[in-house]
């Protein structure tokens, strides 16, 4: 009897030596690898992760560049998605669907790492380029959801993070929640019907439902509505963040196109917003060849959002180093990098949008042929541009620019002034309420005197028709990636009433299916998602 | 053997008038219904000789370097000419658009036999006033292969042929002497 106690006790004390021995054990934490708790461990690891949100609109991934060619080793989009790296950041894909597609541009190349079928509008679901613009704009959405998740009062408190530091994490919130409004209007406008995840949908549990466009819409006002008492006013943040300026110019433009995504006009409160932009003290920047040039940062006059990029900071081939090197012929001494790739070049009829003495096309026509008579191969068919140029205003170098001259500092404005008030000027034109012509008219002239240098662009009252409006919009917006969504509102992108050079495949131009006014799911998606169901006609 | 096929024309396998994914089926597997192997080794008098045979039956592979590369463009689409497949020469497919690589054109049989082994050996004897003994031997690895799988090699595990190392075809000679 003796005995067998003993031998209880040392089998229990031996249990239980093995059973605290595994407690410990399992507290183990990864040695090798970030977790999110010690990522978010303090206010500025908090600060980390929303600079990963920014940094990941200009950049294709963590590392970008690689001096030994494409890739930089550390991709937010894999190759089986999109073959070339340089390809797979956000501003990139979103020139390829929204300026490519249309008579601002064709490409000269056409090989397995370009943006096949994308000017001809043959695109499929498989095509990789609408892929990457898809899987993109889901990338960043994934992150902010996670950041929103951090984020929680619950996990803060948890993390003692509190006063002063909890406030700043609010405010870094209303940004993130901005920014994913942001991607959701992309994906709004580019593919109608995606899937819809939010923070309250926990990774890894159930698959994604789909929102139809109109949903989606509502969601995205609502967005940007509620997050307004927690941005800074405008011009308050720092460089390159979101504040409410961006959020009433977001605003403006879904009303602008509300019709299209929801079949209702909110004209009114398209001009609500651009008035709201206009009193909060913006101008237009006196120079407008001074827009696009690599020390663009300091016209905050006019610039309401942008994304930075620098030479030695966010080396990619993508973002505004492709739009300084992608026009063809264009000589580096002219556009400020070590000289052109020769792939993208303007249809003649958009160039003939602009008139002798408009600055604005900045056309390069020297060895150009006006027509575009070849799409692909022939880099001299169809004028150039050295709208952005990799040098400051003074035609130096930037601080940080890159010695080899393949990388940009150009910023590129998301939104900025010339927009608001085309929006202002069209939204009264389709009888928009709480203004009126006269200041329409005041602000298009505004536009075409800078764009003239003087008065002898202005227009009268009798010449601000509707078609007007996009034909301007065309020149003062060109390759700002607004030209698809500023065809459709006006009927012209797929049907036959507007053709430009090589426009569903053929030189001359034809309509059509209305299909390609959205793009279609990716069939990867598709089939890993049975929630999904294609776009009508793919 | 020469096989043709229509750039562009696919089947509209579901018959709704529209070609798109909903037109896929599930193709064919990658794993091999039958293995087979056989080895022998056999000696005479001073000779040895033996070989090991190996095959696969009904095993898929999805020629993705034809599908990748045997196209037009990618040679003459860039800025610089590049290599590519000679699978255009049968093809004769430009690849200005990219939904060629979900066609089964590039789904092949890849049933194979293989020769992996072959040795040859001679045992010379006593050499050297009986201080030594000698053998001689002679090997080839990677002998043949029996396939009608158009890609380098029928052999690929997962199915899809897009990044493998060759095989080395290697000739060994062998000089056995023994001190006694």
């Amino acid at each position: 009897m003796k005995n067998n106690i003993f031998k209880l006790l040392l089998a229990s004390g031996l249990l239980a030596a093995v059973i605290s021995g595994c407690t410990k054990k399992l507290d183990l934490t990864p040695t090798n690898d970030l977790t999110a708790d010690k990522v978010y461990s303090t206010p500025e690891g908090y600060k980390e992760a929303i600079a990963k949100i920014y940094l990941a609109m200009a950049m294709p991934g963590n590392v970008g560049n690689n001096s030994s060619g494409g890739w930089g080793g550390s991709p937010d989009i894999p190759k089986e998605i999109l073959s070339d790296e340089g390809n797979t950041d956000f501003l990139r894909g979103l020139w390829y669907l929204q300026c490519l597609s249309t008579d601002e541009a064709g490409w000269t190349y056409h090989s397995n790492t370009d943006p096949l079928d994308i000017h001809q509008m043959q695109w499929s679901s498989i095509n990789q380029t609408v892929a990457g613009a898809y899987y993109r704009s889901f990338f960043q959405i994934t992150l902010i959801n996670d950041f929103i998740r951090q984020s929680s009062d619950d996990n803060l408190a948890s993390r003692g993070i509190t006063g002063a530091d909890a406030d700043n994490i609010h405010h870094y919130v209303a940004e993130a929640r901005f920014l994913r409004a942001y991607q959701y209007w992309v994906l709004m406008d580019l593919f109608g019907n995606p899937p819809f995840v939010t923070e309250n949908d926990p990774i890894g549990v159930g698959i994604p439902k789909q929102i139809k466009r109109a949903d989606l819409f509502n969601y995205i006002d609502s967005e940007l509505v509620a997050i307004q008492p927690d941005l800074a006013a405008p011009k308050q943040n720092e460089y390159g963040r979101v504040d409410q300026a961006a959020d009433w110019a977001l605003l403006a433009r879904i009303y602008l196109n509300a019709e299209v995504y929801t079949g209702k006009p909110r004209y009114t409160d398209a001009i609500t917003y651009c008035n709201k932009i206009i009193q909060a003290g913006y101008s237009l920047h006196t120079d407008y060849k001074e827009l696009m040039l690599a020390d663009n940062n300091l016209n905050t006059d006019e610039f309401i959002l942008t994304i930075p990029y620098d030479g030695t900071y966010t080396q990619s081939y993508g973002g505004t180093t492709m739009l300084a090197h992608a026009p063809a012929g264009v000589p580096g001494s002219l556009s400020g990098t070590n000289g052109s790739w020769g792939c993208a070049r303007i249809t003649q009829q958009f160039v003939s949008l602009f008139a002798q003495g408009d600055q604005r096309g900045q056309f390069y026509t020297d060895g150009q042929n006006l027509v575009m008579n070849s799409l692909l191969d022939v880099s001299t068919d169809g004028y150039s541009t050295s709208k952005f140029r990799n040098v400051t205003r003074t035609g130096d170098p930037a601080p940080h620019a890159d010695p080899q001259g393949n990388f940009s500092d150009i910023d590129f404005p998301l939104f900025r002034l010339g927009e608001i008030y085309l929006i202002y000027a069209e939204s009264v034109l389709r009888g928009g309420e709480g203004g009126d012509k006269g200041t329409a008219l005041d602000y298009i002239n505004k536009l075409r005197t800078r764009a003239y240098g003087d008065n002898s662009g202005n227009i009268s009252s009798s010449d601000l028709t509707l078609d007007f409006i996009l034909n301007e919009r065309g020149r003062e917006l060109m390759w700002e990636c607004c030209r698809r969504t500023d065809l459709i509102r006006f009927n012209e992108f797929t049907t036959g009433t507007y053709l430009w050079a090589w426009k569903g495949g053929v030189q001359s131009g034809t309509g059509v299916d209305s299909k390609y006014n959205l793009y279609p799911i990716p069939s990867t998606d598709l089939s890993s998602n049975p929630n999904l169901i294609q776009n009508s006609g793919y | 053997m020469i096989r043709t096929a229509i750039e562009g024309l696919f089947e509209d396998v579901n018959r709704d008038g529209i070609i798109n994914e909903d037109d896929k089926y599930k193709g064919k597997q990658a794993d091999p219904n039958m293995f087979v192997g056989f080895s022998t080794n056999l000696t005479y008098k001073d000779w040895s000789f033996g070989f090991v045979l190996r095959g696969s039956f009904n095993n898929y592979v999805y020629n993705n370097v034809y599908s990748n590369i045997g196209r037009l463009n990618q040679a003459i689409g860039g800025p610089f000419i590049s290599n590519i497949s000679s699978n255009y020469l049968t093809t004769q497919f430009k690849g200005t658009t990219d939904q060629q690589l979900l066609s089964d054109y590039y789904l092949e049989n890849a049933s194979f036999l293989k020769m992996d082994n072959l040795n040859v050996g001679y045992n010379v004897g006593q050499i050297l006033k009986n201080k030594a003994t000698l053998q001689l031997s002679a090997t080839v690895q990677n002998v043949f292969v029996i396939t009608k799988y158009t890609g380098l090699d029928p052999e690929i595990s997962n199915g899809v042929d897009n990044n493998l190392y060759p095989r080395p075809r290697i000739y060994a000679l062998g000089i056995n002497l023994h001190f006694q």
